[in-house]
């Protein structure tokens, strides 16, 4: 007998706490909206390495990139960048052809976003919210609370930046500490050894207990008239409700999951990304989660920046092919959505130190499977300089006198691909003046 | 001219002028007088010429005579013909000539004695008059009507004359009265004259000595600055007549004071008298005073006196231009009621005139703070938010208004009536005796906008603001005060104060102290201030203020079991960096050193932070300590020997005996390059500068932004978010030193970052690596001058030149917001508030006031914030409207750290909840799955429950009830005072209740009645267990092996401790 199905059996024998509790009166349907991996290079990348290719003789200087413009690479309608000319003989790293080539055609590149800061921690809170202000919450959060927030986990993230921001609309759960063992303790929490059947409390007495523990939990809320103690009271309440049970199966899809085998990439940043990605995958598997925020760092080049920032570019890459792949594997990749973003992008010059500063005109790159939107595309662009170049908001076509994009754009395109733009607690709350643009058709 | 030539001519001028031997006489000795005089003899007849020769004589000439006998220059002869070798001769007079026409006769003789004569005219001409000496003028007393006066001789000189005749016109009769000239005339033979004149004056005959009598003296009172004052006549005797009289009285009038005239007298023949005269002009008239009207005026907004403006009054006097003008106003303002100002002029001499004027203050009506709402709608917001000029648009209104930690921002327009509160609320908060509002309008109290009024005075934008924040400040607001709070009993109070502060139960004394106050506040107040007193003091204290400040520090991220010190820090910094090369390695020795050496260095600042509060130190030291905290192995890293005999470590000794939490405070560090390194408190510790590195192109901003963060409150990065940030467009070479896009943020704190310089980027000091040798290019600057602010006042002082750091700590510590900042992290730290309701704004303000008033006692600060309604509230009376209490009451999830401390707590100390299979407890592999923080990718703890954290919990309530009820129930053990397993609901009912009140009591802090609902709600739990009749205990669950439960006691109180385990009043604060 597999493990797994060992687990599934002994959670049935654990009785009618996780099949017909309390806590299973609250469960609801399972989720079949597509599955949000977002995917954070944080530091703030440089989509001229890639996905925005300008090449040596633009830019200030003239040394907007330490490649040939005639090298530039095109997957598609999707133009990338060469390798900088010190790793143009290295084929130890994977490379941007690499993945433009098996990939563009589920690809929307959206370039020239003005993100109107140079600070990081408003990099990336307008990248991930959507909008400058510090109270919006993060677009993984948004999707999870609107589309997924009966689910155990309904939004899985690595880190606690403003990347995964929640703004308290939905819980937030970081998985990038404790074991399986621990995990499995926390999804079986009525067993005495989760490896056996023995539970603490009968089926019964559990049943007793949790009806004393809602009575008195209401009594409490009904006499608590403080706003802190009653809101604390009544998240206590939501929490003691929450059907759990899929955290049984994620612990399992956890197990099934194995590790790479050695490095993504040659490198551990990239199989750590990849990993990331696995820890999700397996919440989604498992019915409890919906949404998952994971990030790579190193970007923030601010010195000697060919050599530190293209290698971490091709980890988030490399990361990401084999995150799609995995989806594949796992039956899910009908159902994926990947975005990947960044704080800003660096500057069109390199500084004193060969690194590269910061720079507001940044890159989008959303990897979506087939039922959400066609791929093969390039939404704006940058000019010679590298600066944001406006679009006309019907066409997408480059237009003097169109829009310039913004990240409000973008993510009103994305709550819309989620299909929550119109949602009165997103547009009462948390609201963008800006049209939906028709970047995901 | 040959030379032989030119002093032959020569020689005869001189001759001639002087009368020498003329030069015939040395050829033909003819005995005639050889001084010229008379008429000369004829000359013989020339002799007959040879042929050819002959002479011409110099041009007759006419010269003016200077004696009797006139030298003259002749001039010289030439000839021609003759044989060429000429010798030539003139009779000229050897005396000189006379007056009138001589003629000369000139002989040439050549070398064969031929001679030629010719002649010379030389005529001496007297033109110059005599010189005239004439007698002095001269007066006499008239002896009748004519006198007869001797009035002298003249004497005259001439040139030729040798005497010249005088004579004058003196009247032969005699002179009359007066001056009469006499004019004297010398005459030359010539006929020259001159002529000078004698004044010879002829006076009346004297009367006698000349004497003078001034008038007497005068005393006037004064008409004016300078008075005029008549002196009376002065009288004269005697003298010649007539006599005139004079004085020196000031022309203008007199001064004040005595002023003495000088009179003089001066008589015919100029004799003179002097008498004094002395004059004294007083003041005595006071000065004329016209005072304001009287005044009515309402209290002032702030209830307590009133400040008036009572007008001017105007003085004028006789004397004094400016008399002063003065009135005894209280100083403090008016009180309610009438009050009779005095007004005083005095002038300069003394003279004073009084008048009064009386204020009547009317007690003030303050106005309803909610009637301001729609003023500040339509009146004050859009002077706020109108975008030219820009007053407080795009900061704080607008659609992204920035954060500050007072919540000062407006993002809905109009601003609704909670708006109205946060502006208020901040309007009550002083800034140096000035409203925070108007003093960060004007650019005071750091603000980052600068001055939003530059022309205040004449702006009536500003005096609209102005008045309106006076009326903010002073409005009575509905906002209820706080006392309708409860906290529930004096126990429950106790209980809760005890499990945070101390992360234990309440002693039997404290609960006796607390008890014996009965049910009256106020005793118990001080009850439990006497029980915090102790709870500062106690370990467990400490852990929770380090806890609370990693979690704003994050400086753990480096510290425990993160490795190495030579994987965190940068060796190079230590004196001894080698120090553990020498060790062995045999099991682990040098990893262990190594580590605890790291675990030293990265928990300098935390424990810095227990060092200052637990010796009472001013809490500013956090900042300012010239001394660090090591513990026995960074202690010989750094060098240093904190002062203990066994302390630092010796290699003769065991690792094992050396507390790595033996923190000791030293004073003197160096780097292994012999450098000193300036201490300063937290920012000058390794740990926080190699947890804050910089970069190259960073220069030391990150560091900058969080020492704005972590001390100031000020999170400088959220402040970049700026709408309407034209990137396409940026000024200069270097924006971040010319934009003023860019500018508005980095002048604030690019300074700070300055003083960071000579700590490189990994946080090693260099004392080369000062700011002027780095913040320029090319000499051109690329960065602002490193200060606390752009302030002159505020840049690096030249003292301070080589540890900034020092002049950095001193600057935070002296600024208001550290204290702020200070007060929100306790107060977030114990309730897990964040203040930003204008309730909780203004107490924080307010519980600063204090903790600066105490000088930073930290303390006394943790037991300000502990007694306030903040941490202690627990329910609202019924006459409250919720909504007036955003943010009251704590309702905080326990952190990892401290519901596994307090599961040790409620079960006797020794008991650590760990998972069955994982072995892992909250401190360990569930510490982030329970939301824990790692300081390094998770910086935020989780607030609210995730399903793992939902999770956890039950996992804790069922286990713990299963490894302690059996165990206790059987054991007599701690959770079961008043039953065993044998106590069943018939017979003991009683007893089960009330070890349910205790259970309620000491698991939860609930002081309940044994008849209480919730007391029947649990003893039913029981019942309704017992009655599903099961007796199988878990085989974890047994104590001593027992696993029937015979009694059915086992398994009902498993549930009941279960359900209590779960509960709100378990899991949060």
């Amino acid at each position: 007998m597999k493990r797994r199905d060992f687990m599934r059996m002994s959670a049935t024998a654990s009785g009618m706490l996780l099949c017909g509790g309390a806590r299973m009166a609250l469960a609801q349907q399972a989720y079949s909206g597509p599955f949000w991996l977002f995917v954070e290079a944080n530091g703030g990348w440089d989509p001229t390495s890639f996905c925005d290719p300008k090449g040596s003789g633009l830019g200030v200087n003239g040394d907007i990139n330490n490649y040939d413009q005639g090298d530039i690479g095109q997957a598609g309608n999707i133009r990338y960048a060469p390798p900088p000319d010190s790793f143009a003989a290295d084929t130890s790293l994977y490379r941007n052809q690499d993945f433009f080539d098996a990939h563009f055609q589920r690809l929307v590149v959206i370039n020239g976003i003005n993100h109107g800061t140079n600070s990081h921690q408003v990099g990336r809170t307008a990248s991930w919210t959507g909008s400058r202000a510090l109270n919006y919450p993060s677009i993984a959060a948004l999707i999870a609370a609107e589309n997924a927030g009966d689910m155990a986990l309904p939004m899985v993230a690595s880190s606690s930046s403003e990347s995964s921001k929640t703004n308290g609309i939905v819980p937030r759960t970081l998985v990038n500490g404790g074991d399986l063992n621990a995990i499995r303790e926390i999804a079986l929490p009525g067993l005495t050894n989760v490896n056996q059947s023995t539970q603490y409390h009968s089926d019964n007495t559990r049943a007793l207990i949790e009806q004393a523990a809602a009575a008195r939990r209401q009594r409490q809320l009904n006499e608590q008239r403080l706003q802190r103690l009653s809101n604390a009271l009544a998240e206590h309440n939501a929490a003691r409700n929450r059907d759990v049970s899929a955290l049984r199966d994620f612990v399992d899809a956890l197990e099934a999951t194995s590790s790479p085998n050695g490095y993504v990439n040659g490198r551990s940043n990239a199989r750590n990304l990849f990993n990331s990605a696995q820890t999700a995958f397996a919440a989604f598997e498992s019915g409890a989660a919906a949404t998952a925020q994971i990030r790579i760092g190193g970007f923030d080049t601010h010195d000697d920046h060919d050599a530190r920032h293209y290698p971490r570019l091709m980890d988030l890459l490399a990361a990401v092919d084999n995150i799609i792949s995995d989806a594949n594997q796992r039956g899910i990749g009908d159902r994926l959505i990947v975005v990947m973003a960044s704080d800003f992008a660096r500057t069109n010059k390199y500084n004193n130190d060969n690194g590269k500063d910061h720079w507001s005109h940044t890159s989008m790159m959303v990897w979506g499977a087939p039922a959400y939107f066609s791929g093969n595309r390039v939404v704006g662009g940058t000019d010679d300089l590298q600066r944001s170049r406006r679009v006309n908001p019907s066409t997408l076509a480059f237009d003097n006198n169109g829009i310039e994009i913004t990240p409000e754009y973008t993510h009103q395109a994305l709550r819309s691909l989620a299909g929550i733009d119109q949602n009165p607690s997103v547009t009462g709350n948390f609201p963008f003046a800006q049209q939906v643009l028709p970047i995901f058709t | 001219m040959s030379i032989s030539r030119l002093v032959w001519f020569s020689l005869l001028s001189v001759f001639a002028l002087a009368g020498c031997v003329r030069e015939e006489e040395a050829l033909t000795d003819n005995g005639s007088d050889p001084i010229g005089g008379g008429n000369p003899p004829a000359p013989p007849p020339p002799p007959t010429p040879p042929t050819g020769l002959a002479i011409t004589p110099p041009a007759d000439m006419q010269t003016e005579a200077t004696g009797p006998m006139t030298a003259v220059s002749l001039g010289q002869a030439s000839a021609s013909g003759g044989d060429g070798n000429y010798t030539y001769s003139n009779d000229a007079p050897a005396g000189g000539f006379t007056l009138g026409a001589t003629v000369v006769t000139w002989t040439v003789t050549d070398g064969a004695s031929a001679q030629a004569s010719d002649t010379q005219s030389v005529t001496v001409s007297d033109t110059t008059p005599p010189t005239l000496s004439k007698p002095d003028d001269m007066q006499v007393e008239s002896t009748g009507a004519m006198t007869m006066v001797d009035i002298g001789a003249a004497t005259a000189v001439d040139l030729v004359d040798a005497a010249p005749t005088v004579n004058n016109d003196m009247p032969a009769a005699g002179f009359p009265m007066g001056a009469t000239p006499v004019t004297w005339t010398a005459t030359d033979a010539s006929g020259n004259s001159v002529s000078a004149v004698q004044m010879v004056t002829v006076t009346a005959p004297s009367s006698g000595p000349l004497n003078l009598t001034a008038p007497a003296n005068v005393s006037v009172e004064a008409t004016a600055a300078l008075t005029n004052v008549t002196l009376g006549a002065a009288m004269a005797s005697g003298g010649t007549a007539p006599i005139t009289l004079s004085n020196d009285a000031p022309a203008t009038g007199f001064p004040l004071g005595a002023t003495v005239v000088t009179w003089t007298a001066t008589d015919a023949v100029n004799a003179t008298a002097t008498a004094s005269q002395t004059v004294t002009v007083s003041d005595t008239t006071a000065p004329s005073l016209t005072v304001p009207g009287n005044l009515t005026a309402s209290q002032d907004a702030g209830l307590g006196n009133t400040m008036v403006d009572l007008g001017a009054a105007t003085a004028t006097d006789v004397v004094d231009a400016n008399p002063t003008v003065s009135n005894d106003a209280p100083a403090g303002g008016f009180p309610v009621g009438n009050t009779v100002v005095t007004w005083t002029a005095s002038d300069a001499s003394g003279n004073t005139s009084t008048g009064v004027q009386t204020v009547q203050i009317t007690a003030f009506v303050a106005e309803n703070c909610d009637d301001l709402v729609a003023d500040f709608q339509t009146v004050v917001f859009p002077i706020m938010n109108q975008a030219n000029p820009q007053v407080c648009e795009s900061c704080h209104t607008g659609s992204a208004p920035l954060p500050t930690p007072n919540g000062f921002a407006f993002s809905n327009n109009p601003p609704t009536a909670a708006d109205f509160e946060v502006f208020r609320t901040v309007a009550n908060i002083d800034s140096n005796g000035q409203s925070l509002v108007l003093a960060k309008a004007i650019g005071l109290a750091g603000h980052a906008g600068g001055n939003r009024f530059p022309d205040a005075a004449n702006d009536p934008d500003y005096a609209t603001f102005e008045s309106f924040v006076g009326r903010a400040q002073a409005c009575v607001a509905n906002t209820p005060t706080t006392s309708e709070v409860s906290y529930g009993t004096g126990y429950e109070q106790l209980h809760k104060i005890v499990g945070v502060l101390g992360s234990r139960m309440p002693t039997s004394d404290e609960a006796n102290l607390v008890a014996a106050a009965g049910t009256d506040q106020s005793a118990i107040d001080q009850s439990l201030a006497a029980v915090i007193d102790g709870l500062v003091n106690e370990d467990a204290f400490y852990e929770r203020v380090t806890e609370m400040y990693n979690d704003l520090l994050l400086t753990d991220k480096d510290a425990d079991d993160r490795g190495s010190v030579d994987d965190n820090f940068d060796l190079d910094a230590f004196a001894n960096r080698d120090y553990f090369e020498g060790f062995s390695n045999n099991g682990g020795l040098r990893g262990d050193l190594r580590e605890n050496a790291n675990y030293g260095i990265a928990r300098a600042p935390l424990e810095l932070v227990k060092y200052v509060i637990r010796n009472d130190r001013p809490f500013t030291e956090v900042l300012t300590a010239d001394y660090m905290m090591v513990n026995p192995y960074s202690a010989d890293l750094l060098g240093v020997n904190a002062g203990d005999a066994g302390f630092p470590f010796s290699a003769t000794e065991n690792v094992n005996n050396h507390d790595r939490d033996d923190f000791r405070p030293v004073q003197a560090l160096t780097q292994q390059n012999g450098d000193s390194v300036p201490l300063a408190g937290v920012i000058g510790t390794h740990a926080f500068l190699a947890r804050y590195p910089s970069t190259n192109t960073n220069v030391n901003r990150k560091r900058a932004r969080f020492v704005f963060y972590y001390f100031l409150g000020i999170d400088i990065e959220g402040l970049a978010a700026r709408d309407g940030l034209d990137l396409d467009n940026v000024v200069g070479e270097v924006p971040t030193y010319e934009d003023p896009q860019c500018t508005v943020c980095h002048d604030v704190m690019d300074p700070i970052a300055g003083l960071f310089t000579m700590r490189d980027n990994d946080g090693e000091y260099d004392d080369d690596n000062r700011y002027e040798y780095t913040r320029t290019t090319n000499g051109v600057p690329r960065m602002v001058p490193a200060g606390y602010t752009m302030d002159p006042a505020d840049a690096l002082p030249g003292a301070n030149e080589f540890n900034p750091l020092v002049f950095l700590g001193l600057k935070l510590a002296a600024d208001d917001r550290f204290a702020d900042k200070t007060v929100r992290t306790v107060l977030n730290g114990l309730t897990g508030i964040e203040a930003s309701s204008p309730s909780s704004i203004a107490f924080v303000n307010e519980t600063k006031n204090r903790f600066v008033g105490s000088n930073y006692n930290f303390k006394a600060l943790v037991k300000d914030i502990v007694l306030s309604d903040y941490f202690r509230a627990t329910n609202l009376a019924l006459t409250e409207a919720p909504a007036d209490y955003p943010d009251v009451g704590s309702g905080r999830l326990l952190t990892p750290e401290e519901l596994a401390r307090k599961i040790s707590a409620v079960t006797g100390g020794a008991y650590e909840w760990r998972g069955p299979n994982s072995n892992s407890g909250l401190n360990g592999r569930h510490y982030m799955l329970y939301g824990g923080i790692d300081s390094d990718e998770v910086i935020q703890r989780t607030t609210s429950p995730t399903a793992l954290i939902d999770g956890i919990q039950e996992r804790i309530a069922n286990q713990v009830a299963c490894d302690r009820v059996a165990e206790d129930l059987y054991n007599d053990g701690l959770l079961f005072p008043n039953v065993d397993e044998t106590t069943v609901p018939a017979g003991g009912e009683a007893d089960i209740r009330q070890n349910m009140v205790f259970l309620h009591r000491h698991l939860l802090g609930e002081d309940l009645a044994t008849d209480s609902a919730e007391i029947d709600a649990t003893y039913q739990l029981f019942l309704d267990a017992r009655a599903l009749g099961e007796t199988a205990i878990p085989s974890p669950c047994r104590s001593n092996g027992q696993s029937n439960d015979g009694n059915q006691t086992v398994l009902p109180w498993m549930a009941v401790v279960t359900y209590l385990l779960s509960d709100f009043r378990f899991l949060y604060d």
